[in-house]
């Protein structure tokens, strides 16, 4: 498989869904990012962030249940793959390889 | 707890902007969103927030969309496949289909060709916008008339006096003019003085000479091309000298493109305007060079800043400057050069032309064709959909919708309809040479430019959808169950279909109609009494040098059994073209346009015209120098009780003449005009020869004439012609056109015969069985040749009603164009629907017949 780069947002949006596993559906990470990195997300950014790393493999997604307050749609609910852990780890390692030469940072 | 809902609207446009794959989840979130949101922020802001959210989820409108992938590719060559197919199968319907659509789109094209070249007169100057013809409204006791003469100090004078007015170039022909060269002699029917800007202010082509002074100098001449090859030959002609008019000699200084087809300024030779003025060139032609006489054409090219209604509003002064007694009766205005040619009908002693009435007609008919064409595609396909409703209904079974079955009926009509453009286009091909010998253009198909062949491709489209919409709709909406059972849906599209057969019809009957009265008002013209005896005279235009002296001339055929009979007049009948203006004596303002017959005391009786009252003109009498005759038409503007004894002025200071006699109207001219006045006036100096031959001595008087003629102008071949061709000639243009509305009529008759033969085929085709039945109960080939015609008859019936108003009032149009009306009588419409009735008969019955004859077995055992 090529590989795939991860962007800023679609880091943070592979980390909310691997953070709560069962329960990532697009509401659910909108409302997981404001609260906790306290930034605006708009619905329709996390979609097309979702269904990218989808397309990429980092996710795979299932139909989960239906709810009223959905108007009788499903929701549908990410995890996380390997290939995406993977990815995270990589791109941590990345970090802490550039991270462990700087003394300003290294040291706690 | 109340469920609230989101803006409907915007989970609409939710559902119609993003991809189905992903719309469920989607929808799904923002609606979880939008109750999360009324909670918290309430359901005002909710709201809000819902719109915003639909409206940014714009931005995933191509998410996932190719998992919807549709193989339109596929469908596509199937639905090729199939048009192929069905095309072949059914080869009589195609057949009829392609050949009326291919029928009505040549049609179209070539009457369009013409139109677009009619359209395109005189647009080839440069400065066709700011170029104008000075016309004038005359005021007479008649009324209002327009004309197109100007005197030749107009234009000149308006250059001085108006600073908008950049150049005048005036125009004044002479016809039937004889060129000499050394030996060598030749006739050409048209020369024309011009000023010496001619070549600055219109556009044609100077291959040879200087255009700035090729006419500035008196007697010089521009030959045509083609006047230059048949008088010179390979010779170069510049500086030769040749002999012309007024047997003066001029030098040929310039060779000029023959004039394209499309100007209405026709010409064989160019001379020098100066020529004709007085004190500077030879021919002394006081009237085209003062402001009394009004007898050329003045063209004014104006600046582009200028307002025409501005300078217009300038002529009333500039005639009460230079013409004083004449201003009251004048009113100047301008016509725009390019609508000379089309708009000039109205305009007096104007040369007939085609007129934007002919543009109108054909235009009409190529779109009567088109549209019969088209109905019938939809009669023959909406038919033959009945038959093709399994296909249908297996198609919606596997899963097309009902835009794929619409799209695959369009896609069949444009398979059709560029195969009939095809088969158009050769049709138009093959035509073009016929057509062009009839109404003598010289179209081309490489006439067609980019404008036109867009519109021909917007046609395709636009006839494909017209012709395909309807019965893809149909078929697409035909229910999936009935169809598979074999319930057919055969009431569908009935209405629709007998509808457009009676629009047909109605078009038909009128195309017959007025294609009948067409035919009856040419004859008419050509029989109606002209007032003179125009049949078997020979006529001849002197040569110069017998119009110098023509006694001897005219003394030698006097002693030829063969030509003793004759007269003479100083214009040739047929083209007298000399209008004067005439004041009735001791009445100041009564001026009458008329035009001037100046002829022998023979004329009269030689044309065996009726002189209604007085006498004729007689040589011997000394007093009948200033002796005239006039005709009804005139009798009855003056509006005299007692007109001989009367007396009045030709021209603006011309002597006194009084009336001797009134002869009955005569007509030389175009039936289309009313009869001028005319005012007959003797001559000793005539030009034009009519000689009195029988059928039997014709060749004889030819023969006689050219030894005489070669007596006296030995340098000159003789050139005659007979009055009734001349007479004909006048109406060539037109009837040529005529002819060509007939056959496009024709046209239109007959592929409504094939769209009626279609249907019927495919009525008799649903009704086999029903004939089996009827024939094995007993029923007679006639009584089922009556089953079938019947709805037919009525629907013919129908259209008669309809169309007999419309045929009337349009031939009533078409009339009122003629000074001379063939009646119109019911007699017209008796035989349109005759005939309609009879075609309808002939082709249903040929199909009907077929199936009522055959064995009812063979119907009834299909199964």
């Amino acid at each position: 498989m090529k590989r795939h780069n991860l962007g800023e947002f679609e880091e943070l949006v592979l980390l909310v869904v691997a953070a709560n596993p069962g329960n990532a559906y697009a509401v659910s990470v909108k409302l997981e990012i404001e609260e906790k990195a306290n930034r605006r997300v708009n619905i329709s950014a996390v979609h097309t962030t979702l269904y990218r790393l989808e397309d990429k493999g980092f996710l795979v997604s299932e139909i989960g249940g239906a709810t009223n307050t959905r108007g009788g749609k499903s929701k549908r609910l990410f995890t996380v793959t390997a290939y995406g852990f993977k990815s995270l780890k990589e791109v941590d390692a990345l970090r802490n390889t550039f991270r462990s030469l700087i003394p300003q940072l290294s040291q706690q | 707890m109340k469920a609230h809902r989101p803006p409907r609207l915007a989970l609409m446009m939710l559902k119609w902007i993003m991809p189905e794959a992903i719309y469920d989840d989607v929808s799904g979130d923002l609606v979880e969103l939008f109750h999360w949101r009324i909670k918290r922020k309430g359901l005002f802001n909710a709201r809000l927030y819902f719109v915003k959210d639909t409206f940014f989820s714009m931005r995933n409108i191509s998410l996932r969309r190719k998992i919807t992938h549709k193989n339109s590719t596929a469908m596509f060559k199937n639905y090729f496949k199939v048009a192929y197919r069905n095309i072949v199968r059914h080869k009589f319907y195609s057949f009829a289909n392609t050949f009326s659509l291919a029928f009505g789109i040549a049609s179209t094209l070539l009457i369009a060709l013409f139109v677009k070249s009619e359209l395109s007169f005189d647009n080839f100057h440069t400065n066709s916008e700011q170029l104008y013809r000075l016309n004038k409204y005359v005021n007479s006791e008649s009324g209002v008339t327009k004309s197109d003469e100007s005197s030749g100090l107009f234009g000149p004078t308006m250059v001085t006096e108006f600073p908008e007015v950049l150049a005048a170039s005036r125009y004044e022909g002479a016809t039937n003019v004889a060129l000499t060269h050394n030996e060598k002699s030749i006739r050409i029917p048209r020369v024309s003085y011009v000023d010496d800007n001619f070549f600055e202010v219109f556009d044609f082509k100077l291959l040879k000479g200087n255009p700035s002074d090729v006419l500035t100098r008196p007697s010089t001449l521009v030959l045509t091309e083609n006047t230059a090859y048949a008088l010179f030959g390979d010779e170069n002609p510049i500086n030769k000298v040749v002999r012309a008019m007024g047997a003066f000699d001029y030098i040929v200084t310039g060779i000029v493109a023959n004039p394209p087809k499309n100007s209405h300024l026709q010409f064989n030779a160019l001379a020098s305007w100066s020529t004709t003025v007085p004190g500077v060139g030879p021919l002394n032609r006081q009237w085209m060079n003062n402001w009394g006489t009004q007898g050329i054409s003045t063209y004014l090219l104006l600046d582009p800043s200028s307002d025409v209604k501005a300078l217009e509003a300038k002529f009333p002064a500039f005639e009460v400057k230079h013409m004083p007694d004449r201003a009251e009766r004048y009113d100047m205005y301008l016509q725009p050069f390019n609508e000379v040619y089309l708009k000039s009908a109205d305009i007096r002693f104007s040369k007939a032309m085609t007129g934007t009435r002919f543009i109108y007609i054909l235009a009409s008919v190529a779109l009567a064709i088109l549209l019969i064409a088209i109905f019938n595609y939809v009669n023959i396909s909406t038919a033959k959909a009945t038959v093709r409703s399994k296909e249908v209904g297996v198609r919606k079974v596997i899963g097309a919708r009902k835009k794929q079955l619409i799209l695959q009926h369009l896609v069949e009509s444009l398979v059709m309809v560029l195969l009939a453009t095809l088969i158009g286009g050769v049709l138009v091909a093959l035509a073009l040479p016929t057509f062009n010998e009839f109404t003598s253009r010289t179209l081309a198909l490489t006439d067609i430019d980019t404008l036109m062949s867009l519109t021909i491709l917007g046609l395709i489209l636009l006839i494909t959808l017209i012709s395909g919409i309807y019965p893809a709709l149909m078929i697409a909406g035909f229910k999936t169950i009935s169809v598979l059972r074999g319930r057919g849906n055969n009431q569908q599209g009935n209405l629709a279909r007998q509808l457009l057969i009676t629009f047909q019809f109605v078009i038909t009957i009128v195309m017959i109609a007025a294609a009948a009265m067409i035919s009856r008002q040419t004859n008419f013209i050509q029989s109606v009494d002209l007032g003179y005896d125009e049949e078997n005279v020979l006529m001849t235009e002197f040569s110069d040098a017998i119009y110098e002296d023509s006694q001897p001339f005219v003394d030698a055929l006097k002693a030829n059994q063969y030509t003793s009979e004759f007269a003479l007049s100083q214009q040739t009948p047929v083209m007298s073209n000399i209008g004067y203006s005439v004041y009735l004596g001791g009445l100041e303002e009564s001026e009458v346009s008329v035009r001037l017959f100046r002829v022998d005391d023979k004329f009269i009786d030689f044309y065996d015209m009726n002189l209604l009252t007085g006498r004729n003109l007689d040589r011997k009498i000394v007093t009948d120098r200033t002796a005239v005759i006039i005709n009804e038409t005139m009798l009855k503007l003056t509006g005299w009780d007692e007109p001989i004894g009367k007396t009045l002025h030709i021209g603006n200071d011309g002597p006194l003449f009084t009336v001797i006699g009134v002869v009955e109207d005569f007509n030389f001219r175009s039936l289309r005009s009313e009869v001028q006045p005319i005012v007959m006036q003797g001559t000793n100096r005539p030009y034009s020869l009519s000689i009195k031959v029988t059928e039997a001595t014709r060749a004889n008087a030819v023969a006689a004439l050219q030894d005489i003629w070669a007596q006296y102008e030995p340098s000159e071949p003789l050139s005659y012609s007979f009055l009734e061709d001349n007479l004909t000639a006048l109406y060539d243009n037109e009837n040529n056109i005529l002819k060509a509305i007939m056959i496009f009529a024709v046209i239109s008759i007959l592929i409504s015969c094939f769209g009626l033969y279609g249907l019927t085929a495919f009525t008799v085709e649903r009704k086999f069985k029903e004939i089996g039945i009827r024939k094995a109960l007993g029923a007679g080939e006639s009584s089922i040749l009556y089953m079938i015609n019947k709805r037919f008859m009525v629907i013919t019936m129908l259209a008669f009603v309809l169309a007999m108003p419309l045929a009337w009032y349009l031939i009533t149009q078409w009339l009122q164009g003629f000074a001379y009306r063939a009646p119109l009588g019911a007699d017209i419409f008796l035989i349109a629907l005759s005939v309609t009735l009879l075609i309808t008969v002939a082709t249903i019955s040929l199909q009907t017949l077929k199936a009522a004859r055959t064995n009812p077995v063979k119907a009834l055992r299909m199964e």
